[in-house]
């Protein structure tokens, strides 16, 4: 008599074995293709294995739609705040990222074999987004606009707030009190103001003396660095440089040899980047083209003004790849990266504002109201 | 403690460096050889984690690919082993279903003795009687059963106390009862479990097996840890193995030690080491060719006589005695499992931390194994009638086991992510980059089904539950093997590579004796 189950015999120990060594073999090559971005098309009327490139967006918000091609993406990677497309056929491709009640951004976006495209979306509200700065509050903190009647007053009404306010004609102070903010960023405008104009003043002396000895002076009324990145006015433009070196510049600063080449150095230096790339860049097959020594890096990128005077410029709170202008018309997002063309966002609408951005916020000076405006939506 | 006769020790067992427990013990070239032996594991581990390292640095490519083939490789190697653990969980419970003593009437086995040396230090009474008890009920004439007390005198009056209550105890269930206290501080010695294992066979050798008149290659000893309690049919699942074994006084039984005594007041990563250690005795169980004996298992006496009982200079002496009857019977010794289960203690402490510190040591002492991969590869170049097949295979495979032990965790938890965050910016703007995270994720999820296995089979390998533990336990017992990663690397991969750095330096490690203790 003995134990029915007999121990695992050595042929089917040795089966397994070799089975799954078949199973190994047969499949590291297939994961290693998959992983550099081999694609079989099974649709394709003549299917083939081709050589895809991926798309990495970021993208703030969470409700975020991506179309590529005018066809929404729905196999993306998720991550916390970005979105990873793979399996692209190298071409120029457009992009737009869509969220419900902000604007669309859009964008031409080279995809290229076994490389990952970075891109950095941004989509604000359509409906400015602010939160009243008053001089006096309401002993319970909600903000109140002194006015001549408030019969028939409308204030804002073009924007959202994010706190309720009201209208007064009187400043009864055991009604109200007077709000310290308001002291706050007054004092940080008028701050501004006079360093603007003792900066133009220098400005104009300084022109004056060096008109003779060059014509390229750089005549900023301002420079403003953060991190590895400088923003600073010559002339009528609005110029970002990049001032650090190898991985301190932002990838869309830099490009492969075959877009800066000789005969492209005027596109690249002065204008986008898309065009002057982008026929070259879909023909390079192998990812050894694009290494680090054979990389360009341009040293500055020009703001789009949208053919306006820029009454000031400043680097977007928390994101250094997005700029803050405020245009003839109102205050604009643009973003830096200058690949097809710059995407411009209204943020604030309105005329001869002022702007001031403190520890993160940013504050509008529109006439006699003091706003902070909001680049999310507000939610109850 | 010193053999002065040497007569009945096998022809290779009477060199001088038969019994070497590290380099300093010999001279020479000899000494030089061995000392690079005890430098080889170290220096592969190392090299292997700071390569891999390197090369993501500077060929961040070839990492990439060298990443994706290990993680396939993971979960394969998972795959299979699941299978052999599947396999023998269910010839565990068959084995556990069958009737052993109507299966053994068929041997004349009457005349067999069986020794049981239980050594112990400072591990309280409770425990001691725990295991005493349980021999006291098992299926077998216990008048056939020789229990030897083996206490330290390094533990003060404990072990003659002890020793006494015991005996005055049990005493008379058992044939014989002998308590034994090693002495301590004899010279050439370490203090620990395989010189006071050693001292206690041959006190139970002089005193009962001479002075009885019994055979030595009619008893069989099995040695215990302390914390040991067996099932009923132990002795007679040992003896039908025995009997039926091709060459039985030339083998070790191995049985599959399950850490689930105190398994309801452990705490969840205790389990799930202590459970992973079983599984993994389960595993080999399946391909004994690559088993070596591990903590409680049987022997021959006549066997163990033969090459001089356990070495006592050294660390891992459940493993080295395999070693040793090995290269003295000239390759020609083996393991069988018996997939007959006795139970043991998981690691439980006052607090957590106490148990995760003791955990800790304890599979440091385990991993110090790699110090029989120095005496195996040692004695591989000196014993020559050891066919050289084996002598390859024995050690390819050996020397696999201690390297991957170390490296493979570590390799595949942590530095998979390296080309990553090391492989500078021509590598990361490439698919590759981005795609090597996402089917590393999804091949270790895929791995991770052999966890579910190992999930059910534990849940049968545990006791009932007791009255003051609620149901969802079940489920944290369930649950608790997302663990494993994390356990894998701290519980076997750092005590490893900690043990082969100490090896390799020559800062040779003592006997940690892991604390047991019962609750009341």
């Amino acid at each position: 008599m003995k134990p029915i189950v007999e121990p695992l015999a050595r042929w089917q120990r040795r089966l397994i074995f070799f089975l799954l060594l078949v199973a190994f073999l047969l499949s590291l090559p297939a994961f290693i293709f998959y992983a550099t971005g081999y694609r079989y098309n099974f649709f394709s009327d003549q299917p083939s294995i081709t050589a895809t490139g991926g798309l990495y967006i970021a993208a703030e918000a969470i409700d975020s739609k991506i179309f590529i091609d005018e066809l929404e993406v729905t196999n993306a990677r998720v991550f916390r705040k970005a979105y990873y497309i793979q399996g692209l056929q190298p071409s120029l491709h457009r992009v737009h990222v869509q969220t419900p009640g902000r604007n669309t951004w859009v964008k031409n976006l080279v995809i290229q074999r076994h490389i990952v495209t970075e891109a950095e979306a941004f989509n604000l509200p359509l409906v400015p987004q602010i939160r009243p700065v008053t001089e006096y509050q309401k002993i319970t903190g909600e903000a109140v606009f002194v006015v001549a009647s408030t019969t028939n007053a409308s204030i804002l009404d073009f924007a959202s707030s994010s706190v309720p306010f009201f209208l007064t004609t009187t400043k009864a102070t055991s009604t109200y009190r007077e709000n310290p903010e308001y002291d706050l960023i007054t004092d940080l405008f008028l701050a501004k103001a006079s360093t603007t104009a003792k900066l133009k003043k220098e400005r104009e002396m300084f022109s004056f003396s060096t008109t003779s000895s060059t014509s390229s002076e750089e005549l900023a009324t301002t420079t403003i660095t953060r991190d590895n990145l400088t923003l600073y006015q010559n002339g009528d433009e609005v110029f970002v440089g990049a001032i650090g070196i190898g991985k301190q510049i932002p990838h869309y600063f830099c490009t492969s040899q075959l877009a800066t080449a000789s005969n492209q150095t005027a596109a690249v230096m002065t204008g986008t980047l898309a065009g002057a790339v982008e026929e070259e860049l879909l023909f390079q097959d192998t990812i050894s083209e694009v290494s680090d020594s054979e990389q360009e890096c341009r040293t500055e990128i020009r703001i789009d003004r949208k053919w306006q005077t820029v009454r000031g410029f400043d680097f977007f709170p928390d994101n250094q790849d997005l700029v803050l202008m405020t245009l003839e018309d109102g205050l604009y997002v643009v973003e830096i990266d200058d690949r097809a063309w710059q995407n411009v966002q209204l943020l604030y609408p309105g005329r001869d504002l002022q702007t001031i951005v403190y520890s993160g916020s940013i504050f509008v000076k529109d006439g006699n109201f003091l706003l902070e405006v909001l680049p999310e939506i507000i939610t109850e | 403690m010193s053999i002065p006769e040497q007569s009945h020790l096998l022809p290779y067992a009477k060199r001088s460096d038969f019994h070497v427990g590290r380099a300093t013990e010999l001279s020479g070239k000899r000494r030089l050889f061995y000392r690079l032996l005890e430098i080889a594991p170290g220096l592969a581990s190392w090299t292997t984690l700071i390569g891999v390292v390197l090369l993501s640095i500077y060929a961040p490519f070839i990492a990439a690919y060298f990443v994706i083939a290990f993680a396939l490789y993971w979960v394969l190697k998972t795959a299979f082993l699941s299978y052999h653990l599947r396999y023998n969980w269910k010839r565990l419970r068959h084995h556990m279903s069958l009737d052993w003593q109507k299966m053994i009437l068929r041997f004349d086995y009457k005349s067999f003795h069986h020794v049981v040396i239980l050594p112990f230090y400072k591990e309280p009474a409770a425990v001691i009687e725990a295991s005493l008890q349980a021999l006291s009920k098992v299926n077998y004439d216990k008048k056939k059963i020789i229990i030897v007390l083996a206490g330290e005198g390094r533990a003060g009056e404990h072990a003659r106390e002890i020793g006494e209550e015991m005996k005055a105890k049990y005493g008379s269930n058992f044939g014989f009862f002998l308590n034994t206290v090693h002495p301590q501080d004899v010279p050439g010695e370490m203090a620990g479990k395989g010189s006071n294992a050693s001292y206690a066979a041959e006190q139970v050798r002089v005193k009962v097996i001479d002075e009885n008149k019994l055979r030595y290659d009619e008893t069989i000893v099995s040695i215990f840890d302390i914390d040991t309690v067996l099932y009923p049919d132990y002795f007679n699942c040992l003896i039908w193995h025995f009997m039926t074994a091709e060459n039985p006084l030339k083998s070790s039984f191995q049985p599959i030690p399950i850490f689930n005594n105190n398994i309801w007041e452990a705490p969840a990563i205790s389990r799930v080491v202590a459970m992973s250690s079983t599984f993994w005795e389960m595993v080999q169980q399946e391909r004994p060719e690559r088993m070596a004996t591990f903590s409680s298992h049987s022997v021959s006496f006549q066997a163990l006589y033969e090459v001089g009982y356990w070495q006592s200079n050294m660390v891992s002496e459940d493993s080295r005695i395999f070693w040793n009857l090995l290269v003295a019977n000239n390759g020609n010794y083996n393991v069988v499992p018996l997939s007959y289960p006795v139970s043991m203690d998981a690691n439980a402490s006052s607090s957590l931390w106490k148990t995760i510190g003791q955990i800790y040591k304890q599979h440091r002492r385990w991993t110090y194994g790699v110090e029989n991969l120095c005496y195996i590869l040692y004695h591989f170049t000196q014993n020559k009638n050891i066919p050289l097949k084996k002598r390859i295979k024995v050690a390819l495979q050996q020397a696999e086991g201690y390297w991957s032990l170390v490296t493979n965790p570590i390799m595949l938890f942590i530095l998979g992510w390296a080309p990553i965050f090391l492989g500078g910016q021509e590598f990361h703007q490439t698919v590759l980059s981005y795609n090597l995270p996402i089917v590393v994720r999804d091949l270790l999820i895929l791995a991770m089904f052999g966890l579910v296995i190992s999930s059910v089979i534990s849940l049968t390998l545990i006791p009932p539950r007791p009255q003051n533990a609620s149901r969802f336990r079940y489920l944290v017992m369930a649950l608790q093997w997302i663990m494993v990663p994390a356990t894998m690397i701290i519980f076997s991969a750092i005590p490893g590579i900690d043990a082969q750095t100490r090896l390799m330096f020559g800062k040779y490690m003592g006997f940690w004796v892991t604390p047991k203790t019962r609750s009341v």
